[in-house]
């Protein structure tokens, strides 16, 4: 489905930090009748010493609106299916590193597009006690399109900014809703083989669930 | 509003030199000539204007010299009639910023530097403007289309004469072909195109390879396209119809002149490909071998009457005759509409491949053997210095534009 940009996912995001900074107890709440995983941001833990670090991962799924941007680009976006796997350590108790891999994929009517991103991120909970947390991340991102007869392609360096809110469902596992976007720019833009004099990026905004194992 | 000071073109040069960084017109001093272009047209008994009025829509050349440029049917200043149009006001143009007032018969001067023994001069009422801003283009492909929304302002002069003989063998015509693109795409060229091959040319109604005779000059050289222009059986098998039938005069006179251009340097690279088609919906003319002069006139076809009573009526013939009802509608009366004024431009392709540059170069008045400094006869040409991927292909321009005037009559 093509879709003129618009306000949906920024929304999506607002909420999300109201709701962090509004109710932190609820995700607390449910905590009390088990012991909080060792890496799940809680008063007590805010208190100590640095953990030792410990590995994290995380796999998510959600919708994704993508398009290439550039300055002859065509002002539209495609929402389609999007996944990520995320793999990495535990900085400090507020403080998580990872390598990224995401990736949004969209067929209809013999056209197939995709959008591929992997690149190191920091996963950051600006205030102790609260499961709220804003991510950046900077690394590259390839938006390919192909329909029965060509190719188009473009990779360049992207960044990423985000926000997540950690719900503790178990010892070890955290759901997260969340919501990032994406931008490149000023990257190669091919079509069938031969490069355009066109700088290019991929533009994405993401909202879904992740789960997170620490 | 043109007028002859010497010192207002100087100074329009010189405004005009701030465009683009990459493209500007340089000012050119005006150094008291005149082209061979120039002063080229007289008023008939038909015509309220004055040779001085007209005369005074002219500009400097690059070479310095004084050319004629567009000018309107009529003076807007006394409303007088000049009988002829250019087509449209190119200082509408996004362009016009940029390339400055055109001067007609450029190309023409060039060669006959370039090639003194074999000249090419050309009327003054064939020289048509055509442009549009902003022009949505075809990206080459469904799938570039879907990402890739191309953009382009286009200015185009070419000299296309639809009231006499001459394309009918001489295949060299001034085209001058500015277009810039949002995906980096850019032309200013100006040349004597040839198009198709001298000599000849093909009937409309049936794309007949008719040989007419020698062209000038004798050396013109065989172009890339063809002229498609309207023969005498044309006429006949569309124009001239029995019973209730109306004629089709688009089959019968459509003329395309259907262009192929390269700019290629001296070792043959191609730096530039673009084909316009020129189209004219009603000339005045029409090849037939046995008329006067070989040119048959459309609007004497309107009140003829064929072997088996076969008549032209209704279109054309009833606007400009009453279907044969109205005499004396002579081919050059303002009452005809076989008045090559209904025209349109479809632009077609334009194909860039010059990624090492330089954006400047000088060919011959053919636009051929690029090189990077002039020599004599040279033109200047600016090629934008990509590679294009893209490849804009435009769409039709003027179709729905008349160019018509008070007192707007062939030869026009």
């Amino acid at each position: 489905m093509t879709i003129p940009r618009r306000l949906f996912p920024a929304r999506v995001v607002v909420v999300l930090l109201l709701l962090g900074a509004a109710a932190p107890a609820r995700a607390q709440r449910g905590d009390r009748s088990q012991s909080a995983p060792a890496s799940a941001p809680s008063p007590v833990r805010a208190s100590t010493a640095v953990a030792p670090r410990h590995f994290w991962g995380a796999f998510s799924l959600g919708n994704a609106t993508a398009s290439l941007a550039c300055s002859v680009c065509r002002d539209v976006s495609d929402r389609s299916v999007a996944a990520g796997l995320t793999l990495g350590v535990r900085q400090t108790p507020r403080t998580y590193l990872a390598i990224q891999l995401d990736g949004w994929y969209r067929f209809s009517r013999g056209e197939n597009d995709r959008v591929y991103s992997i690149g190191p991120l920091v996963q950051y909970y600006p205030v102790a006690k609260r499961p709220l947390f804003v991510r950046l991340g900077l690394g590259w991102a390839s938006y390919l399109a192909t329909d029965e007869d060509e190719h188009l392609s473009s990779r360049s360096v992207a960044a990423q900014i985000g926000a997540g809110y950690d719900f503790i469902i178990s010892r070890s596992y955290l759901l997260t809703p969340f919501a990032s976007y994406m931008r490149g720019g000023g990257g190669r833009l091919s079509l069938n083989g031969e490069q355009a004099s066109i700088p290019a990026g991929v533009e994405m905004l993401q909202y879904g669930l992740q789960i997170t194992l620490r | 509003m043109l007028n002859k000071s010497h010192c207002a073109a100087f100074a329009a040069s010189a405004l005009l030199a701030c465009g683009t960084p990459d493209y500007s017109v340089a000012p050119v001093q005006p150094n008291g000539g005149t082209a061979r272009a120039y002063g080229l047209w007289t008023p008939s008994v038909r015509e309220t204007c004055t040779k001085a009025q007209h005369d005074k829509y002219s500009t400097v050349g690059p070479d310095g010299k004084l050319y004629p440029t567009w000018h309107p049917p009529t003076e807007p200043e006394t409303g007088c009639t000049f009988g002829h149009e250019h087509g449209r006001d190119p200082r509408g143009s996004d362009l016009y910023r940029t390339v400055g007032p055109i001067p007609l018969g450029y190309a023409n001067d060039r060669l006959e530097i370039w090639d003194a023994a074999n000249p090419r001069n050309e009327d003054h009422f064939g020289h048509k403007f055509e442009w549009e801003n902003d022009v949505e283009m075809n990206a080459g492909s469904s799938l570039a289309n879907r990402f890739f929304d191309i953009r382009c302002d286009i200015l185009v002069k070419f000299h296309q004469g639809t009231h006499s003989k001459d394309a009918f063998t001489n295949n060299l015509h001034e085209l001058v072909y500015h277009i810039r693109c949002n995906d980096g795409t850019e032309l200013h060229t100006t040349f004597m195109a040839a198009v198709g091959t001298p000599g000849e040319f093909e009937a409309s109604c049936d794309r007949r390879r008719i040989r007419v005779g020698p062209a000038t000059p004798a050396n013109s050289p065989n172009g890339g396209g063809v002229r498609i222009i309207p023969d005498v059986e044309c006429v006949k098998r569309h124009m001239m119809v029995t019973g209730t039938r109306e004629s089709n005069f688009n089959s019968a006179l459509h003329e395309s002149w259907e262009t192929s251009n390269s700019i290629r340097t001296e070792d043959g690279h191609t730096l530039a490909h673009f084909n316009p088609y020129f189209q004219v919906d009603a000339p005045s003319r029409y090849f037939d071998p046995n008329a006067p002069n070989i040119t048959g006139r459309p609007v004497d076809m309107c009140y003829a009457t064929g072997p088996n009573g076969e008549r032209a009526t209704g279109g054309l013939c009833q606007v400009s005759t009453n279907n044969g009802a109205t005499a004396g509608v002579t081919w050059d009366d303002p009452r005809s509409k076989f008045n090559g004024v209904a025209r349109f431009v479809d632009i077609n392709s334009n194909i860039i491949d010059n990624a090492k540059g330089p954006a400047v170069w000088y060919t011959d008045p053919f636009g051929q053997n690029a090189a990077t400094k002039p020599f004599p006869g040279s033109i200047k040409q600016f090629i934008a210095p990509i590679a294009g991927v893209l490849n804009p292909e435009g769409p039709g321009l003027g179709g729905r534009r008349n160019y018509g005037g008070i007192g707007v009559r062939a030869p026009n």
